[in-house]
């Protein structure tokens, strides 16, 4: 059961893999599938939105943060669609799911 | 002589095979504006009380608005509406292609058909021509082949066509009526309602003019929205088409599989947009005046089914997919294009078979009450099949569930209708109910029963705005706002696809304007979003809607989902009545949902327009 349904902000350590020790799961969707399905990124303690995509950038290449950071990308931290304003002062760290998508919402 | 209309629609009487011109009052375009608008207008005032939907009583309008035939981009729609038969209140779907910039170059604003002929017919509109023909070879043909025949009886390639297939002329109330062979108006019956006029296509051929108020200056702005359309509101639309859904709803929760127990479906990447464009997506293609392109078609390539081609979207293929357990694409293909060739909504078809395949897995329906069939979730042959019979109304199966998972429940009973997912008998939409409930609330209270495309009330739910797993009384102005700005979109028609291109209101506002000559603000413009969705709920008043009518069905208060994201997920019934009650709040409506005196007074609904 996902903790915190009826607080305002839904994050936190909402569907957080209690086995996800020492990595974040980063999941692309859509048109960042020509960065693969999936990537387990090693992490120890806790990291920036910024400092992800960095690290991303690192294993992906350039082209990774130039798509990655346009204004319809969709961020989705474990459950949760996310603004980048507030994944920005959020901290990822291990057990996180992190997805990079273009959401549609309806169809 | 008024600007984006032609000012004139045509009046068929089917019984006596009589056609009229009617002149379309320029203060019913203001009001109404076009398309939905005129949907609710023509109902209310001309469907008689109690009349059956499948009587030649019954009154069916097809309409376009005002942008259909001009360059404003994605504006080629119509909609065809008339009282439903699968809810019993107001019925209607809007389609794409090409047949409302057809309607409007042939110099009609719509079509109002009564009675019923004598024996299968069709309508052909060639300009200022009409004339109502002999369909007696086409009755019992497929969409598909009914196009194509038609084209060819009259020699003419460029003629549009809508037309039923088996479906409705067996009068299943999940019949719908293609056009442009992958579109569809889909939901609510329209297809039985042709049907029961014996009425099995509307063919139109168009070759003038759509005049409008100021054409430099609208083209100018066009040319900046076709732009926008290229641009990144729309890239998730030509991608991968609405299909890029599943495997982001799978991660929210909100992706129903299973006839909507769970949130989540374990094969879902099998049946993602992103595997079916590797794997099957034969080519992408877009309606007239259309620079986005989201519909892709996919092949077969092999197996039982090689050769199917279908048109694919999130709606059937997550319904006829997770929803019923299959995993397969092509199987899910099939389904589809069964259910658009034999002519029935893939909306309802993949949640009345997920409601079958519940009960059958339950115990409440045999072997024998499925012809066979081993009607388990996960079984791709036999909801194919399901899907077949439906259509055909085939065997027991077929008879029990060709109209629908409400009315399959009540001849069933056993409590099977606390799984039959519908609201107002309508089969939900690919939302999960209790993990998405300010869609919930939106879906529950839509006037044409359960439906995705009357507030857009899942955005706020799927992009975190809210608490998604609880209701409160504000989601009622959430709602209430969406379904006056739809209900605008609905009524100039342009396709919803193409709302993020515009900045804000007065964007939309000033389309209209340039259109029509029509001054026109943001303001007013919504205020007839609003006047239009009351004159559709004042339609449902005089056939009994109330309170009762805007609930979701039981599973969303009795069972909790189980599944890897969204466990545990209900609808508190307390939360949901304070926000049913907060949405009557912000529409003006009594506690029952009825529109007060004061409402419809400062709407012009009083007297001005004849409520």
């Amino acid at each position: 059961m996902p903790a915190d349904r009826g607080s305002k902000i839904y994050l936190g350590s909402l569907m957080k893999e209690e086995n996800g020790k020492g990595k974040v799961t980063v999941e692309f969707f859509g048109p960042f599938r020509e960065f693969g399905k999936n990537l387990e990124l090693p992490v120890e303690g806790e990291l920036t939105f910024d400092e992800i995509i960095n690290r991303l950038e690192v294993e992906l290449g350039e082209s990774f943060r130039e798509r990655a950071l346009k204004k319809n990308t969709t961020y989705i931290l474990n459950n949760q669609v996310v603004e980048k304003k507030v994944l920005s002062v959020l901290r990822i760290s291990p057990g996180d799911r992190l997805a990079f998508a273009l959401i549609i919402g309806g169809g | 002589m008024m600007k984006g209309y032609a000012g004139k629609y045509l009046r068929v009487d089917l019984t006596t095979g009589e056609v009229k011109t009617d002149y379309l009052p320029e203060e019913v375009a203001r009001a109404f504006i076009g398309g939905y608008g005129l949907v609710a207008w023509t109902l209310y005032n001309e469907v008689p009380d109690g009349a059956d939907p499948l009587s030649a009583e019954n009154v069916l309008c097809l309409w376009t608005g005002p942008v259909a035939g001009t360059p404003v981009p994605v504006s080629s729609k119509y909609i065809m509406g008339a009282r439903s038969p699968a809810t019993g209140f107001i019925g209607f779907g809007i389609s794409s292609g090409g047949i409302g910039s057809e309607l409007k170059a042939a110099g009609w604003d719509g079509v109002v058909v009564t009675g019923k002929a004598p024996s299968p017919t069709y309508i052909f509109i060639q300009n200022g021509q009409v004339e109502l023909r002999d369909a007696s070879s086409l009755w019992g043909k497929t969409t598909w082949d009914t196009e194509e025949l038609i084209r060819e009886e009259l020699c003419d390639d460029e003629i549009r066509v809508s037309s039923i297939g088996p479906a409705g002329e067996l009068l299943s109330v999940l019949a719908n009526i293609t056009n442009d062979r992958n579109r569809q108006v889909g939901r609510s019956g329209m297809g039985a309602v042709m049907g029961s006029k014996n009425l099995k296509a509307i063919a139109i051929r168009g070759t003038g003019e759509v005049g409008v108020a100021h054409l430099d200056e609208l083209v100018e702005f066009c040319r900046d929205l076709y732009q926008r359309c290229r641009g990144p509101a729309t890239e998730k639309y030509r991608v991968l088409g609405t299909p890029a859904n599943v495997l982001v709803h799978n991660r929210l929760g909100c992706l129903p599989s299973y006839n909507f127990q769970k949130g989540t479906f374990e094969q879902a990447e099998a049946v993602s947009g992103e595997t079916m464009l590797k794997t099957m997506v034969k080519k992408i293609v877009a309606c007239p005046a259309c620079p986005i392109a989201c519909d892709h078609i996919n092949v077969v390539k092999e197996g039982p089914w090689a050769g199917t081609v279908s048109s694919m979207d999130y709606e059937s293929l997550e319904l006829l997919g997770p929803n019923c357990g299959v995993a397969d694409l092509n199987a899910i293909t099939k389904a589809v294009e069964i259910c658009d060739t034999l002519g029935v909504d893939t909306i309802s078809a993949g949640a009345t078979v997920s409601w079958a395949m519940e009960a059958y897995e339950k115990g409440l329906l045999s072997k024998e009450d499925c012809d066979g069939l081993e009607l388990r979730f996960g079984n791709a042959e036999a909801m194919v099949e399901a899907v077949r019979r439906l259509c055909l109304r085939e065997g027991n199966l077929g008879k029990l569930i060709a109209d629908g998972a409400a009315r399959a429940a009540e001849k069933l009973g056993r409590d099977s209708h606390k799984f039959a997912m519908v609201n107002k008998k309508l089969e939900w939409g690919a939302y999960s109910l209790r993990s998405l409930q300010t869609a919930t609330l939106g879906f529950a209270t839509s006037v044409r029963g359960a439906c995705y495309l009357r507030s857009g009330s899942y955005q706020v739910d799927v992009k975190g705005q809210v608490d998604r797993y609880h209701l409160d009384r504000s989601r009622g102005k959430v709602v209430y706002d969406g379904e006056n700005l739809y209900a605008v979109i609905d009524s100039m028609i342009i396709c919803k696809f193409t709302r993020g291109i515009y900045k804000d209101n007065d964007e939309i506002a000033r389309v209209i304007r340039l259109v029509t000559g029509f001054d026109l603000g943001a303001e007013e413009m919504i205020k007839a979003g609003e006047r239009i969705h009351n004159m559709a709920k004042l339609f449902n008043v005089r056939f009994g809607v109330g309170r009762a009518d805007d609930y979701p069905p039981p599973r969303a208060f009795e069972e909790k989902m189980y599944d890897d994201v969204s466990d545990g997920a209900i609808i508190d019934r307390g939360e949901y009545d304070e926000a049913l009650s907060g949405y009557y709040e912000a529409r003006r409506w009594n506690e029952e949902g009825i529109p007060t005196v004061a409402l419809l007074e400062d709407l012009g609904l009083d007297t001005t327009l004849g409520v």
